[in-house]
């Protein structure tokens, strides 16, 4: 029931990822294509449900995430707003201020004291690649995420859900600093 | 110059200046009242149908619409038409308990006293009581702080998760077991599983709570499937409302949280409209909204406007009339006299007792200066024929108190009709014609009588009608007939409200693409008790969904079960559930073997199951379908369109389910018909009573039947008019009928004593005159009326001046004739 506030989340960690880039890593210009893998882990599955898709951005407005298999969903952001669609179902306009206590709309923010002021950002170099942990002072939904890439392209991104379940997102064949194809959005 | 020094020109202005005070003081205490429900017959459906209506949450329906070329840009409108939308704060004029209670909650201890003082609590609902300005001003502070704005009747996306765990938490009992499939079948089980795996799948970012264990079938989602069927989409919303397929179209429905004869408010949300056309007009897109509020609004606003130019209108036009054939400005202050001060005391009668009045009933009674100036017209015309008042009341006065006498007659036989509005045109007009005659006899007649007034009465030749004309006379006569003949009843009372072309047009762009509507028509159910009308709401729904599915609506019992339902349902759960098949095909499921343990500990203890607290939204929707009329409670549940209402009643009497559909226009269209006979057959009766007062009076059979001429003419006059001008028999044209018959049989009265006492030529020539110049100022009056775009003034004012030009004709031309045959023969 809280999934749209949980994209909330995960697509506004994209968003300050782009928006906080001397903090972690952020795409080249803003311009970025990269392909999924993610797997949703929980105490009631007994083997993560794996789905895959990509994710277009160009520039800071421009944004797309889409999931192609097993089922396909998309979350687009434009005109500063974002949307949620399930295939064969409408499209619905998600708010940022749906609810504070997710700390959500100050993660929309672009106010890096803000952002500050809600999250923690610890950060650690292991063999060359950065690991950031990103921690809501006052967790509702998301515990913490975990961000792990080198220099502008991320690697992998977990999300820790208070349910105790998890979203671990794989990321290849990643292109930044070039403007995505069209056709991607 | 000398005369304004006489003590009677003092009197008179003194009189008049005192009259136009008293209307000034009177007329604004008077609260105006134009909806169309005044003018029907109460008969007890018909009154039912309409109060359940004003009751039903469809009277506080506002709709926005919008409508874009590029989807594109849909969401960006809806958001700033949004905010303008909650920058219009309302001050209602009252408000209902549970809102009341809402707004207490949220004010701290002295706007809590504000609020209390500012409204008095009354049977149903709570209302404003009358203000000073610094308490208005405080009370709309006070809604301001609330923020009481529209309020979206659409559940928002809270509202939305709270119903689908509502669905999910309580599906073992909320699944309707009747009529959908058994969900404990081996296969109903293995494709719940793979539903719940693609919700999981399609809401990567979800987090599981109570509710997701608690419906490991997706039972819920069929739940929530069925409310929405019922709707144009409003459980799946988007931007707040619902979208059309092709994604250019966009309704949000709101709650206006006021009634709609609260013109303040409905100006608000007319102005809001306007607001909105203008930036759909910059932008280029169709936006809009629609409501029922906006057609009181509309026709409030235009009978506001014609009153004042109906009344202004008429009486310059009356005593030009007068002024023309007296030929003296002295004369029309005296003409005043009556009039103005007839007005005045009736005004104030009706600001003390009545308070409310309707404006069809007020623009009517503008137009009666028309009539009540008739005596002193006649007074006046004779005033230089007989040298003393006694010999001219010896003359005219029996025809006067006859004409009198007549004319308020048919306007008391009005007050005896059970339509609020032919009551209120027969108070106006009994109390308006007798002030003016008291006022006439008793002041105007005693101000100037004939000895003490020096007579320079303007000599008019009125020309004399031959055989040639009676010909011409009987043709039209003919003609008149002919059109009467082929008018038909009308049926519909809408055809009585001003025309509102656009409002129509507008639910007709919303119509085309969306199921809402603001027609009044409801399935209905009764009972001693709530429980026993969801029981009937639900044998309903279960008939329509195995009938026609297509024809579904929301009822409550989709959310709300009855006691006898709970225990079927548990029942079912008990004889159908099969822990192996479940446990088999959970095994071959993703989810581990305990996911959905307290499901299963739920059906193991089916018997302690209870439904839990309903969501705020369903919670108020359902409470807004249960309306409270004199006592009996009543379970309403709104059809979108008369054709559906007209199916599902096909099909739940034929399954004899117990309801009944209440449609305040269809049910008001029999009632109409058979009152607007029934009043006809009265109108006639009435015309044999002054036919039996005439013989009384003339004692003459041949004497009698001229005299009553005028009357018939004018009678089947304004029965064809409807006809002539396009429209069916209506409630109005009834009225003028009646109305006709006490102003017609005057100028038969009077014409037809003339001959019939062998009056002189001067004196034959004064009383056409007089009869002359009193149709024409009674069709000063009434012409003006035909100019209304409101249709019933329109009626009342086409079939008036169509039947006084006609009794006017029948008098001048057919009677003269038909004396001097009957003198020769």
């Amino acid at each position: 029931m809280t999934m749209k506030k949980i994209i909330f989340v995960f697509l506004l960690f994209i968003v300050t990822i782009s928006l906080y880039s001397q903090k972690i890593p952020h795409p080249k210009n803003s311009m970025l294509y990269t392909e999924f893998t993610a797997y949703k882990s929980a105490l009631y599955l007994k083997k993560p449900i794996v789905s895959s898709g990509y994710i277009a951005m160009n520039g800071l407005d421009k944004f797309i995430f889409k999931q192609t298999k097993p089922i396909v969903i998309e979350v687009k952001k434009r005109e500063n707003r974002m949307f949620f669609k399930r295939e064969g179902m409408n499209e619905i306009e998600i708010s940022g201020n749906n609810d504070n206590s997710d700390n959500i709309a100050f993660l929309f923010s672009t106010n890096e004291d803000d952002l500050k002021k809600n999250f923690k950002i610890e950060q650690i170099t292991t063999n060359g690649k950065q690991k950031y942990t990103v921690t809501p002072f006052k967790p509702t939904k998301v515990e913490k995420i975990e961000v792990i890439g080198i220099d502008d392209k991320i690697e992998n991104i977990k999300i820790f859900f208070k349910d105790k379940s998890t979203i671990l997102y794989e990321f290849k064949n990643t292109i930044t600093g070039t403007s995505p194809n069209e056709k991607y959005f | 110059m000398k005369n304004i020094f006489k003590p009677r020109f003092i009197i008179s202005s003194i009189i008049v200046a005192i009259s136009g005070i008293i209307i000034g003081i009177s007329a604004p205490m008077i609260k105006l009242d134009t909806s169309i429900q005044a003018l029907i017959p109460h008969d007890e459906k018909m009154q039912r149908s309409l109060e359940l209506t004003q009751l039903s949450p469809v009277a506080d329906k506002v709709i926005l619409f919008v409508e874009v070329d590029n989807a594109a840009k849909l969401s960006d409108i809806i958001n700033q038409i949004e905010q303008m939308v909650n920058k219009v704060n309302f001050t209602p004029k009252k408000i209902s308990f549970g809102n009341f209670e809402k707004i207490l909650q949220k004010l701290d201890e002295n706007q809590k006293q504000i609020l209390i003082k500012s409204y008095k609590k009354g049977k149903h609902s709570y209302t404003i009581n009358k203000l000073i300005k610094e308490e208005k001003n405080a009370i709309d502070l006070l809604f301001k702080n609330v923020n009481f704005t529209l309020k979206s009747a659409i559940p928002d996306q809270n509202d939305i998760f709270e119903i689908m765990d509502y669905a999910s938490t309580n599906s073992l009992l909320l699944y309707p077991y009747e009529f959908l499939e058994n969900p404990f079948s081996k296969e109903k089980i293995k494709e719940g599983f793979v539903k719940k795996v693609n919700y999981i799948e399609s809401s990567p970012f979800f987090t599981a709570n109570e509710a997701f264990f608690l419906d490991p079938v997706m039972m819920g989602f069929s739940v929530l499937k069925l409310a929405n069927s019922g709707t144009s989409g409003k459980y799946f919303p988007q931007y707040g409302g619902v979208v059309s397929d092709d994604k250019k179209s966009y309704i949000k429905v709101f709650k206006a949280n006021f009634s709609p004869d609260d013109y303040e408010n409905s100006e608000k949300l007319y102005n809001l409209n306007k607001d909105i056309e203008k930036f759909a007009k910059k932008d280029n897109f169709k936006g809009f909204l629609y409501s029922p509020h906006l057609y009181y609004s509309e026709s409030f606003k235009s009978i506001q406007i014609e009153i004042g130019f109906i009344f202004i209108l008429s009486i310059f036009l009356t005593l030009l009339v007068f002024y023309v054939f007296f030929n003296r400005i002295s004369i029309l202050l005296y003409g005043l006299v009556p009039i103005i001060g007839g007005f005045a005391l009736t005004f104030f009668i009706i600001a003390v007792f009545k308070k409310s009045y309707g404006g069809i009933a007020f623009a009517f009674g503008s137009t009666t200066a028309g009539i009540a100036i008739d005596y002193t017209v006649h007074y006046l015309s004779k005033l230089c024929v007989y040298p003393t008042l006694k010999e001219l009341r010896q003359k005219i006065g029996i025809s006067m108190i006859l004409g009198y006498l007549t004319t308020i007659s048919a306007f008391i036989l009005l007050i005896f009709s059970n339509i609020i509005s032919l009551q209120e045109i027969g108070l106006f007009g009994f109390l308006g014609i007798s002030f003016s005659f008291l006022l006439n006899w008793f002041v105007l007649q005693k101000i100037i009588p004939p000895e003490q007034y020096s007579c320079h009465i303007k000599k008019i030749n009125l020309p004399q009608f031959g055989k040639k004309s009676f010909i011409v006379w009987l043709v039209v006569f003919a003609v008149i007939i002919i059109g009467a003949l082929f008018t038909k009843f009308e049926d519909n009372i809408r055809n009585l409200d001003k025309n509102h072309k656009i409002l129509d047009n507008k639910i007709k762009i919303i119509q085309n693409k969306f199921k809402e509507s603001t027609d009044s028509v409801f399935l209905v159910f009764t009972g001693n008790t709530r429980e026993d009308m969801i029981k009937k709401s639900f044998l309903a729904y279960k008939t329509i969904y195995q009938n026609n599915k297509d024809l579904l609506f929301l009822s409550p019992s989709i959310f709300m079960l009855s006691e006898a339902n709970i225990k079927n349902h548990k029942n079912f759960i008990k004889n159908n559930f099969n822990q192996d098949f479940f446990n088999e095909e959970l095994k071959n499921s993703i989810f581990t073997d305990d996911t959905f343990s307290l499901w299963v500990e739920n059906i193991k203890n089916i018997n302690d199951l209870i439904l839990t607290k309903m969501p705020d939204y369903i919670a108020e929707e359902i409470e807004s379908m249960f309306v409270d009329l004199r006592g009996q409670e009543y379970l309403l549940i709104h059809i979108n369109s008369r054709e559906r209402a007209k199916q599902i009643s096909n099909i739940l009497t034929k399954e004899k389910v117990d309801f009944f559909m209440s449609d305040a226009l269809m049910d008001s269209a029999k009632s109409l018909v058979e009152f607007e006979k029934k009043a006809l057959i009265l109108v006639f009766s009435a015309l044999i009573i002054i036919f039996v007062i005439l013989l009384i009076a003339y004692r003459n059979p041949i004497y009698s039947l001229l005299a009553i001429l005028p009357p018939v003419a004018a009678l089947i006059t304004g029965f064809s008019v409807a006809f002539f001008t396009g429209r069916g028999f209506n409630i109005m044209h009834l009225t003028s009928s009646i109305l006709l018959l006490g102003i017609a049989v005057d100028y038969g009265i009077f014409v037809t004593t003339a001959f019939k006492n062998n009056y002189d030529k001067e004196e034959i020539l004064a009383t056409f005159k007089s009869v002359f110049v009193c149709a024409l100022t009674t069709l000063a009056g009434f012409g003006v009326l035909s100019l209304s775009s409101n249709q019933a003034i329109f009626s009342l004012g086409t079939s008036m001046f169509a039947g006084v030009i006609f009794a006017l004709a029948t008098a001048y031309i057919a009677i003269p004739n038909l004396a001097r045959m009957i003198k020769k023969g």
